[in-house]
């Protein structure tokens, strides 16, 4: 996922908490607005990869 | 009747119509992999593979590296060896061996890569003007002939014929036997040209603070002011690629331990990738800990228009 030009790793990220991320993340010079933008987008893919997890092993497909 | 044991060591000597010869040589294939029968069940399906295949890490036993297009060809095989009677009968006792010079267009730097080819053994595959591609087989596999190449070029042009940029090889086949009696062909109907070179590019940190490093991507290349930097070119779409294809990193003397990269920015600045792995695990590491950085696949970068390159991995410390 790419914000601002800056590529997360989300396996990475989705670990995270709000505060651990924005702290590791604030040298590349993004606001605290845009920080806390940027966690809310990933926490919008955690959200569909659970969903997207769970539909599949519902499904009994891997 | 006439008493023969041939029956058991000839063939008929027919022919079909359009039966297949060697045309005139157009391009050349170092190829020291193998195809498997059924990737060559169709010629369509050759063809793919072998774009596949150039695709690959220079690193892949399958790798085929396309040697560059012929411009102009001249025979110059080893004489057969013939031996006489003392009255004059002569016949051949051994057969000489094909090889050839071939002039092809290359520039300083791609010289200097053709030349870590010389005197190396390699397999070749031939592709002449009629649009086929010649190899042997080993088992069941489609693999090039055994040869041996010498590049020589970049000498000064003396003005008075076609000089500048070109190279000179010779093709040395070592076996006849492969060469001519095992010669197997593949009429190819796409486009050769899918079958591509790739550049290396290095990775280099430039600077680093604690866990976020400056990583700068180039073509080695023979201008003395410096590389020619991808970032114009790539960094952007590198960076876009790695939410899917992501840049992986390793630590230890071994590299057996993963390091999470946590970003990948772009740092339009430096003309640099901004790295930035994982301070906890970072922090963990002894001074001067091995790190390797490594990019995405050649194919996979492909896939995201990100052609014609291969990002080599860095190794650098703590």
């Amino acid at each position: 996922m790419v914000y601002n030009g800056i590529a997360i790793t989300l396996s990475w990220a989705f670990v995270q908490t709000e505060d651990s991320f924005k702290q590791h993340e604030a040298h590349h010079g993004l606001s605290d607005k845009q920080l806390t933008e940027w966690w809310l987008l990933i926490q919008a893919k955690k959200k569909a990869y659970v969903d997207d997890t769970i539909a599949s092993s519902e499904s009994g497909k891997p | 009747m006439a008493l023969s044991l041939c029956s058991s060591s000839v063939e008929n000597l027919g022919e079909l119509a359009c039966d297949k010869s060697r045309g005139v040589g157009k391009k050349l294939f170092i190829f020291n992999g193998e195809v498997a029968a059924a990737d060559y069940a169709t010629e369509a399906a050759l063809l793919a593979k072998l774009v596949e295949y150039s695709k690959l890490s220079k690193s892949a036993g399958n790798k085929i590296f396309p040697v560059g297009e012929m411009q102009e060809l001249s025979d110059s095989s080893e004489a057969n060896k013939e031996g006489s009677l003392g009255l004059g009968f002569k016949a051949i006792l051994l057969e000489g061996r094909p090889a050839y010079q071939i002039k092809m267009f290359a520039g300083a730097d791609k010289l200097k890569r053709l030349r870590k080819f010389n005197n190396q053994t390699v397999r070749v595959l031939e592709f002449d003007a009629n649009n086929t591609l010649w190899g042997t087989k080993s088992g069941t596999k489609f693999v090039g002939f055994q040869a041996k190449l010498f590049f020589t070029g970049n000498k000064l042009a003396t003005g008075q014929n076609v000089e500048e940029g070109i190279v000179t090889f010779t093709l040395s086949i070592l076996s006849t036997s492969e060469y001519l009696d095992n010669a197997y062909y593949a009429a190819i109907d796409g486009n050769i040209e899918d079958i591509v070179s790739l550049n290396d590019v290095t990775m280099s940190k430039v600077s680093n603070v604690t866990n976020v490093w400056e990583v700068k991507l180039e073509i080695p290349g023979s201008a003395i002011v410096g590389s020619y930097n991808i970032y114009d070119d790539y960094a952007a779409a590198l960076v876009a690629l790695h939410a899917t294809s992501p840049f992986t990193a390793k630590s230890g003397a071994t590299f057996a331990t993963a390091l999470a990269i946590t970003s990948i920015a772009v740092d339009a600045t430096l003309k640099c990738l901004t790295v930035t792995f994982d301070n906890t695990a970072y922090g963990l590491l002894a001074a001067s800990t091995p790190l390797k950085l490594i990019g995405p696949t050649p194919a996979q970068m492909d896939a995201a228009d990100i052609t014609g390159i291969e990002l080599i991995d860095m190794v650098s410390v703590k």
